[in-house]
């Protein structure tokens, strides 16, 4: 269908945008301009031949990626090689990476616990915790429920323990690179978030912004644009409301532009509950549009 | 065909039997699952009012990951529907959200009806005449009202089906 249903407000007509090609110099683009690059990105063939989720690739390739690029992202970078981050584990740039990532993260976060079967109740627990709040806003039962089915399955494989194939960060990945379950999860995240930014309206409504125009939107109107609907970036709001939900820790490592305001050498941004060290938070990997996850290898236990 | 497609109008279908909204009907096509035709009646205390008007829904095996395309077999006149049937929805478009059944998109294009968005006009003639000749827009619309009375299922090109048994679509 050839049909555009929103008239996009264009954005500030005072300043041009600058015509990027294949002359300009990539280690001056902006982080705006990154973001606006990668907006069109989403929907390429190039991206929908990447796996949902890709198995980790060192940190050094993502590196190889910025050697010509901005000093100040190759100095982060290092920063984070040299405390121990050491693979980066890809989602597809199709406007669903950070709840993909999420999952990744969620997962193998109770798979490399000390006690990955406590842990797993623990999540199942949240999970159901973040249900009556469904309810309340009039989810469809039935629907909600089905979209949640593969994440609650994943998570009872864990609980269970044994020698279950899923058990495995190959088995996490296998489950991530399926598309029925990896879009079902998805979903039921984004319903997740939006259930508990529409039930804590009066905390969220003074951060509820339109990403293209600015300007604020309803709770409803928000949740209705920019969470519920598939390939909608996460922003903020909704990487927050998805940590309290399920209580927990997120922290994010800003692979941007921005000036140091930390001692470390990277700038942080955290969200939840516990995001040090040892609350073992959710670490994702934010460059300008785009989450994927960063951690550290663990070795197998033997 | 995707198994979880299927599943999932399966479901539509029983909800939409089991609990319809008022002033819509619609059922699969009883050779493909995969095809709807519905009905929506204009919403009382509207130019609409009294009209019946077919259309027909077509998913892929992306649904409900994708929205089906859904298309006016009646003529219509209203601002957000093009010539061909086609319409412009914000939630079958760059909306869409999985959790939108067949009842959630019916009854959004019911409402679309008394609530143009003459910002995106399909049908510019309409959106012309529905902010600067409110009278005539709704002359207009009654002439497409008192069509949909006539219009024969035997020329649509899809067959049209009635309340085909749930049991006839699990079976």
């Amino acid at each position: 269908m050839s049909t555009q249903t929103e008239t996009r407000p264009s954005p500030g007509t005072d300043v041009q945008p600058r015509v990027i090609d294949e002359n300009t110099d990539l280690s001056t683009l902006t982080d705006q301009e990154i973001m606006r690059l990668m907006e069109g990105m989403d929907h390429q063939q190039e991206q929908l031949d990447k796996p949902l989720i890709s198995t980790p690739v060192p940190l050094s390739v993502i590196r190889q990626e910025y050697e010509k690029g901005s000093s100040m992202i190759l100095k982060k970078l290092d920063w984070l090689a040299q405390n121990g981050w050491d693979q980066v584990w890809r989602a597809r740039g199709d406007g669903d990476c950070f709840y993909r990532s999420f999952t990744l993260a969620y997962l193998v976060r109770i798979l490399h616990s000390s006690d990955p079967q406590l842990e797993a109740n623990i999540a199942y627990e949240a999970i159901q915790r973040a249900l009556p709040a469904m309810e309340e806003v009039n989810f469809q039962k039935d629907l909600y429920e089905e979209f949640l089915d593969p994440l609650l399955v994943l998570i009872r494989s864990f609980a269970e323990g044994g020698d279950d194939s899923t058990s495995t960060e190959y088995g996490i990945v296998q489950a991530l690179q399926d598309p029925e379950r990896s879009n079902c999860i998805v979903v039921a995240l984004r319903l997740i978030t939006s259930s508990y930014i529409r039930t804590h309206s009066e905390l969220f409504s003074p951060f509820l912004l339109s990403p293209t125009t600015f300007l604020p939107l309803s709770t409803d109107e928000f949740c209705k644009s920019e969470v519920e609907p598939c390939g909608k970036e996460a922003d903020h709001a909704q990487i927050m409301a998805l940590a309290e939900s399920l209580n927990i820790g997120i922290r994010i490592a800003y692979l941007d532009k921005s000036d140091l305001s930390t001692s470390d050498a990277i700038n942080w941004v955290e969200f939840g509950k516990d995001t040090t060290e040892q609350g073992r938070p959710l670490t994702l990997l934010y460059r300008p549009g785009h989450y994927d996850v960063v951690t550290k290898d663990v070795l197998p236990q033997i | 065909m995707s198994t979880a497609a299927k599943r999932r109008l399966i479901r539509d279908f029983k909800r939409l039997a089991s609990d319809p909204p008022i002033g819509i009907s619609g059922s699969p096509n009883p050779d493909n699952i995969m095809i709807w035709n519905a009905v929506i009646f204009g919403p009382p205390d509207t130019p609409f009012e009294d009209g019946s008007f077919r259309l027909t829904l077509t998913f892929s095996d992306s649904y409900p990951n994708k929205p089906p395309t859904v298309r006016f077999v009646s003529k219509m006149f209203h601002p957000n529907i093009y010539a061909n049937g086609e319409l412009c929805l914000d939630i079958l478009q760059n909306r869409w959200s999985p959790t939108y059944d067949v009842a959630a998109i019916l009854t959004s294009v019911q409402s679309l009806l008394n609530d143009p968005n003459p910002a995106s006009p399909a049908n510019v003639d309409a959106a012309q005449l529905f902010k600067e000749n409110l009278k005539e827009y709704e002359r207009r619309v009654k002439q497409t009202v008192e069509q949909s009375w006539l219009d024969n299922p035997d020329e649509i090109e899809i067959e049209h089906s009635t309340n085909v048994p749930v049991q006839a679509v699990t079976a």
